[in-house]
């Protein structure tokens, strides 16, 4: 399963930098949710994988007996989740004011505003 | 403050007047054959230290920059009075001469290297004082590049010269003879080249007379006595271990020859006074270089000599330059004469320089001379010295006697300078009668163990003022003379001068580098942003992807392969590729929203609940937030597919893809989670592990992650409030 899983988060790495350099703004956004979350499988895959075993204590135990699925990487994916979720909410709000004021979405357009 | 400064600095002179003592009480000790070592530890691991070491080579050296920096001190006092940088020119100047002081006694290569360049740089700053001038800044910045340029193979040849000999300590590489060592040729080349820079030999001439924009006290300190004469220290330094070969001979003979030639022939064509003394320091130290090459204990006996001479009569002849522009208000070497009458004593000391440098008995230049011609007696290279040694001639007559006798022109209404500007010259012009005169004992006290140190063994040296009627003797008459046509022919030769030179080539080569800068720029700083990225990430992938191909890897067994989790992972590729192609907006949000659930699903497979719930509400979301926006936007342009594009995806992907199978399940440390998994509910009374992780243990990185929502959320809110049309508004 680690490889299939490893070739997933290739194919979703692999689109997503093929839409990060497109001209468009809003596909560069697609491209990037893309790839933020194909980085949370990687990190997700780091420990290898464990099936069915949440890590949580179960009632009456006081200790976490193996195996279970290790915790700490579960603990910063979710902080990376939601910090994703905080970037990529402001760059699609950004991009939708570059193209409301400016009416363009292609980022080539986009040289040289501040002249 | 400024008032108190102007009279102040009429006393720094007294700073190297201590230092000449100072240095003066070793040449006991030095005599008696001993060293006088300082070090402190300076990067011990590549036994590396911040070392001092004199000799009798060094103390000469030593002598000459404190001895000529006191004269110069005071000199440039009243030179510069009420000169805008003044202060400025006291600071440079004495930086300067402690740098050069720790050029040459340095006991250890990188310290030389340091102080070495440390005079480029000051050096750089002193040309480059009336930086308001255009010629000054770009004299200033052509001895810089053309010095450190030089320093930097310097700094390669010390570092070669210390592999090979094991050692940064000078004195345990002066113990030894490298010339059969197989780095021995790019240690000669690369410390030449850095010499040759330094020391302004051919083809790196032209930076020196450029450098006579600096104000006259500079001239005659670092560009004729002391900084200039660095190179020539450091071949004379590293003779005992480098010199006597065939390739050291052939090559510091030939450079040496032609710089000697060329900067006498341009010394005496020259218009600017200044720039006449300039060539001809360029000539003495091709001279110098010169005798070096040859190598014999003759010619090293006549390096020293010439360069004691030298030092004081050129030392003398820029003050009396500066001194006579100064009373005379003129530079240019023909509109001058006369002026022994209203400048006498000026005149004086320019005289008497003059006489050492045509080499008149009974001066120093003469004893020098006579050396000179000894050491080369009955060989081919004698009829070089003798060609430079009567175009010099020529020289002297024209900075230090033409001024003086003769007519006054009309248009000079000369006055005598004040004393520290004629007294400065005089005392060196007097400095190098007295040494003649005294040559036996400055023979056994200054040059033997110079010599000495230069020979790398003891060396038998009787220096004498008078050698008797010989043939040398009529060679240095015969000098004189045809020294007094070179000057009066002068005007003939001046019409042979070339038109252009190497200060041309260090245009041409100036304005190629800028062109090659600019066209570099714009090639690389093109501004598009996706083509940074392309750039980053086909480096980042060429520097990981190809050592980590050769890796041995493991592969992870196919098996435990459920056939539904297998249809998930299909279908969040194929939703994968058609957001990438789909051509309208929401559309290819939705895909990417099948993609998010897709790993929420994983998530919830592999253990990890809390997760899953996330991932599928921020997933939500995200496909709301995209849709909201979307909407609002045309559909994608039709986009061809560009293959490196394509390309570059795939490597990419291969990349992550290849190092997901390396890494994963791999840790080679105790994991943490075990702690967590241990004290998770005895320490913080929770079950679920992650959450206890989250808000217990690093409760602080949460908060700073609630922070980074809040302020996300804040921009995309400000931004949204904005009316449409001028975003400033």
């Amino acid at each position: 399963m680690m490889v299939l899983l490893a070739f997933l988060v290739g194919v979703l790495v692999g689109v997503g930098v093929y839409l990060v350099l497109q001209g468009s703004l809003a596909r560069f956004l697609l491209g990037l949710a893309l790839l933020s979350n194909a980085a949370n499988l990687v990190v997700f895959l780091s420990p290898g994988l464990v099936r069915g075993h949440s890590p949580i204590i179960p009632l009456g135990a006081k200790v976490l007996e193996p195996p279970y699925a290790d915790p700490l990487p579960q603990a910063m994916i979710l902080t990376a989740i939601v910090i994703g979720l905080g970037v990529l909410a402001f760059a699609v709000v950004l991009a939708y004011r570059v193209h409301q004021v400016l009416g363009t979405d292609d980022l080539d357009e986009l040289r040289g505003t501040d002249r | 403050m400024r008032t108190l400064g102007q009279r102040v600095v009429y006393l720094f002179f007294l700073l190297p007047v201590g230092l000449f003592l100072y240095f003066l009480r070793f040449l006991p000790e030095l005599l008696a054959g001993e060293r006088v070592r300082e070090a402190w530890s300076w990067v011990p691991g590549l036994g590396i230290a911040f070392a001092f070491y004199l000799d009798g080579f060094s103390l000469l050296f030593a002598l000459l920059i404190s001895g000529i920096g006191a004269i110069v001190l005071l000199y440039g006092a009243s030179y510069l009075e009420s000169h805008p940088y003044q202060d400025r020119f006291f600071v440079f100047i004495l930086a300067f001469m402690g740098s050069m002081l720790g050029l040459v006694l340095a006991g250890d290569l990188i310290t030389l290297f340091v102080f070495w360049e440390l005079t480029s740089l000051t050096s750089f700053l002193l040309v480059g004082l009336e930086h308001e001038r255009p010629s000054a800044r770009r004299a200033a910045l052509q001895a810089l590049f053309v010095t450190v340029f030089g320093g930097l193979f310097l700094l390669g040849g010390l570092v070669l010269l210390a592999l090979a000999g094991g050692s940064y300590s000078l004195e345990a590489l002066l113990a030894q003879d490298l010339t059969e060592h197989p780095y021995y040729l790019p240690i000669l080349l690369l410390l030449a080249l850095g010499a040759f820079a330094k020391s302004a030999q051919f083809p790196f001439h032209f930076w020196l007379p450029n450098a006579m924009e600096a104000p006259t006290p500079v001239s005659a300190y670092l560009h004729s006595a002391t900084m200039v004469k660095a190179g020539v220290y450091l071949l004379a330094r590293f003779h005992p271990v480098l010199g006597g070969t065939e390739v050291w001979h052939g090559l510091l003979t030939a450079v040496g020859g032609v710089t000697m030639l060329l900067g006498a022939f341009s010394a005496l064509t020259s218009q600017e006074i200044k720039r006449v003394l300039a060539y001809s320091t360029v000539s003495v130290l091709g001279l110098l270089t010169f005798l070096l090459g040859v190598g014999s204990e003759g010619a090293i006996k006549a390096m020293v000599l010439v360069l004691l001479a030298h030092a004081l009569y050129k030392g003398a002849l820029f003050l009396v330059a500066g001194s006579v522009d100064h009373g005379a208000r003129e530079k240019k070497v023909e509109n001058l004469g006369g002026l022994a009458g209203a400048m006498p004593w000026t005149a004086l000391g320019g005289l008497l320089a003059a006489a050492s440098m045509v080499g008149l008995p009974p001066t120093m230049g003469f004893v020098a001379k006579e050396f000179l011609y000894k050491a080369l007696e009955g060989t081919l290279l004698l009829v070089a010295a003798f060609l430079t040694s009567l175009l010099l001639v020529g020289v002297a007559l024209l900075a230090g006697v033409k001024p003086f006798v003769g007519k006054k022109p009309a248009h000079l209404s000369p006055h005598e300078s004040p004393w520290p500007l004629w007294s400065g010259p005089l005392v060196l012009g007097l400095a190098g009668l007295v040494l003649g005169l005294g040559a036996s004992e400055v023979g056994r006290l200054l040059v033997a163990p110079a010599v000495a140190d230069v020979a790398g063994r003891e060396v038998p040296v009787r220096v004498y003022l008078w050698g008797g009627l010989n043939p040398v003797l009529f060679l240095s008459l015969a000098t004189v003379l045809a020294g007094v046509g070179a000057f009066s022919l002068r005007g003939s030769l001046r019409r042979l001068s070339l038109p252009w030179g190497a200060d041309q080539a260090y245009d041409r080569l100036i304005l190629g580098l800028e062109r090659l800068a600019k066209w570099q720029t714009t090639l690389l700083q093109h501004g598009y942003v996706r083509l940074y990225t392309a750039t980053v990430l086909g480096a980042g992938l060429l520097v990981t992807l190809l050592p980590a191909l050769r890796l041995p890897v493991e592969w992870p067994s196919f098996g435990g392969v459920r056939p539904y989790e297998a249809l998930v992972l299909l279908l969040m590729a194929v939703a994968a590729f058609y957001t990438a192609r789909s051509r309208s907006p929401i559309f290819a949000v939705v895909a990417l929203g099948l993609v998010g659930y897709g790993i929420a699903l994983i998530y919830l497979f592999y253990g990890a609940p809390d997760l899953a719930m996330t991932q599928l509400l921020v997933e939500t979301l995200t496909v709301l937030v995209f849709a909201f926006v979307f909407a609002a936007m045309p559909r994608f342009a039709k986009e061809k597919t560009v293959p490196w594009k394509a390309l570059l995806g795939v490597g990419v992907g291969m990349a992550v893809t290849w190092g997901i199978l390396l890494t994963s399940g791999q840790a080679k440390l105790p994991p943490v989670s075990q702690f967590f998994a241990e004290e998770s509910y005895v320490s913080a009374f929770g079950r679920n592990v992650v959450n206890v992780i989250l808000v217990d243990f690093r409760a602080l990185d949460t908060l700073g992650e609630v922070v980074v929502l809040v302020l996300a959320g804040l921009g995309a809110f400000a931004l949204l409030r904005r009316k449409n049309g001028n975003p400033r508004t």
